[in-house]
């Protein structure tokens, strides 16, 4: 470990040296005697200081977690010569708090923060202590170095030492269950729980017909056939599932509240593509920023923590050449698909996109997350005439969205996200739907 | 509040026998209590070091006017150590972190161990400056190389260790 002088250790050297020197100069044993303990502490401290080893190993439990979950940061000690007592500062995340710390016997350890203190190997041979790290926000954290501190029994010497680590670990978002999911318009051939609105082999009934040649006679409706001279059959609705692509809007990063934001279209993208997954559906992904990504619709568990994993994916970086969403290749966005787009309607490339996928054919929902709540108000005549104008425009995007037929709500975050979901409904119900 | 009380004290002290003419002592002292309050509020560790090289400084000028030893040498030594020691244990339980529960009374007797080591360490010195003997060139020559000697051994101490 480093060794450094601390400022008592210069304070007693140069008492001593005023005092012996000062006392000699004007023949006065007085000063001799005020410098003498200071003179003898140091002398002592010197005499008997050392250089510190420290061996030390830190590692997870694990690398993946959900929110408000914990993980077991495990940090092995030892002192060379043993006896000193060492602390800790973890360069923890944000979103990420040491709620415990315990010694391998069970022993608690003082936590302040981001530090645990007071922490006292046996010796050589190195000690565990055992730190709980308390998942507060979702994200792709890192811990990148570890400081140790400590300081000799005499304060003259501090020790002092970094450790880089390469700790990594995901904290995924809790997720609130959707009782009831959107359901688009088309599905696919593949089988799942959603009831198609074609008719074919199925479960749920769907209509009655005279049988044709060629009908299976297991659909015969024997009821109905006996009341008339024909003989009818039962049309059933087959089970589907369907693709549905989650388009997280993450160009507004760099503004004002934008952490709330996209926390907020983050939770809401977890929670649909839980739901949609468990519903068997394809969910897919596109993570609308820079740079530009996504996930072609898969189905299963492995695809949820995709999605989550992509959610987390770094910070955006501005690009020289904007695609749009036309960088998104055919597979990503299966013709047929539901596309959920989660936005603030903040950034003009966004309501592009929008339009540009609406105009495609897309099934189109909007799910829209205010941001007039992270606005300031407005104090000069001025300001309240731009946020004027500021809010029509918003109003006016809506309306072009809704006269296009996509589907647009604004999600009140105080309220759950299932009533987004039950005015989407709503207004897929009562709106026709317009060709384009 | 330890560590300003004790300096307020240890300015006062030097300057309780004085006449009313000797200003010069009085705002020595009066800067060494700012310099520590100042340490204090700041929370700046080196302060501490100018603000009692400041009191001894008074303390020194105060012996000049003084024809006897003073006798209460050793306790103004140990209290003079007891400030630095209290004042240095505060800023750093402000500036690191509280120590672990209990550590504050093992502080409080650690300290009250090396005040009373320094009145009698103080003490020891006063006692055999006192003795008697017939002063000559050879003691002065004895005290100037004992001094040195400890000088040296200190600075050696720092610059290998440090």
């Amino acid at each position: 470990m480093i060794r450094t002088a601390t400022p008592r250790l210069r304070t007693f050297a140069v008492l001593a040296v005023v005092g012996l020197v000062g006392g000699l100069a004007a023949g006065r044993p007085e000063l001799a005697a005020v410098a003498a303990p200071f003179a003898i502490l140091l002398g002592v401290g010197l005499a008997v200081s050392h250089d510190l080893d420290v061996t030390i190993d830190v590692r997870l439990d694990r690398d993946r977690a959900i929110e408000g979950e914990k993980i077991l940061l495990v940090i092995s000690a030892g002192t060379n010569p043993p006896g000193f007592r060492l602390d800790f500062e973890v360069d923890l995340p944000g979103g990420v708090l040491i709620s415990e710390a315990v010694t391998e016997g069970g022993q608690a350890v003082e936590v302040l923060e981001r530090m645990v203190v007071a922490f006292k190997p046996g010796g050589a041979v190195p000690n565990l202590v055992k730190l709980q790290l308390l998942c507060k926000r979702w994200g792709a954290h890192h811990i990148g170095f570890l400081r140790i501190r400590s300081r000799d029994v005499w304060g003259l010497f501090n020790y002092y030492l970094e450790v880089p680590l390469d700790l990594s670990f995901k904290v995924f978002p809790e997720t609130a269950a959707l009782r009831r999911l959107l359901r688009p318009i088309e599905t696919r051939v593949g089988f799942g729980d959603l009831v198609s609105r074609q008719k074919g082999e199925g479960l749920e009934f769907a209509d009655l017909r005279p049988m044709v040649i060629g009908d299976d006679p297991r659909q015969i409706n024997w009821r109905v056939t006996a009341r008339g001279r024909e003989v009818w059959v039962n049309d059933r609705h087959p089970e589907r599932n369907s693709d549905v692509v989650l388009l997280v809007d993450t160009l507004s990063e760099p503004r004002r509240g934008v952490e709330v934001m996209l926390d907020l279209a983050v939770r809401a993208a977890a929670g649909l593509a839980a739901g949609h997954l468990r519903r068997n559906d394809r969910v897919g992904l596109i993570s609308f920023g820079e740079p530009l990504r996504w996930l072609r619709p898969a189905m299963g568990d492995v695809q949820r923590y995709r999605i989550l994993d992509t959610l987390m994916e770094g910070r955006s970086r501005r690009q020289m050449y904007w695609r749009g969403v036309s960088a998104v290749p055919r597979r990503a966005l299966p013709a047929k698909a539901l596309i959920v787009g989660l936005s603030p309607l903040l950034d003009e490339r966004a309501v592009v996109a929008f339009a540009d996928l609406r105009g495609r054919g897309f099934d189109l929902v909007v799910v829209e997350i205010p941001a007039e709540p992270f606005v300031d108000e407005p104090t000069t005549l001025e300001e309240d005439l731009a946020r004027r104008i500021w809010e029509l425009q918003r109003a006016a995007t809506r309306n072009r969205f809704v006269r296009h037929g996509i589907a647009t709500v604004r999600w009140d975050p105080t309220e759950p996200f299932q009533r987004a979901l039950a005015e989407v409904e709503a207004f897929r119900r009562n709106v026709t739907r317009v060709l384009v | 509040m330890v560590a300003v009380g004790l300096a307020v004290g240890l300015s006062s002290y030097p300057v309780a026998d004085l006449d009313a003419t000797n200003q010069l002592v009085r705002l020595i002292g009066v800067a060494g209590v700012v310099l520590m309050v100042a340490a204090m509020v700041i929370g700046v560790p080196w302060l501490v070091g100018w603000a009692t090289v400041t009191l001894v400084t008074e303390y020194a000028f105060s012996l000049l006017a003084r024809p006897s030893v003073d006798v209460w040498a050793s306790l103004y030594a140990a209290a003079l150590f007891l400030m630095v020691e209290s004042a240095y244990a505060t800023l750093e339980r402000r500036a690191r972190i509280a120590g672990p529960s209990g550590e504050v009374g093992r502080e409080m007797s650690r300290l009250l161990v090396v005040g009373s080591a320094a009145v009698a360490v103080a003490a020891l010195v006063l006692a055999l400056a006192s003795i008697p003997v017939a002063y000559g060139l050879l003691v002065q020559v004895a005290g100037v190389g004992a001094a040195a000697a400890v000088l040296t051994t200190l600075i050696l101490l720092v610059r290998q260790r440090a």
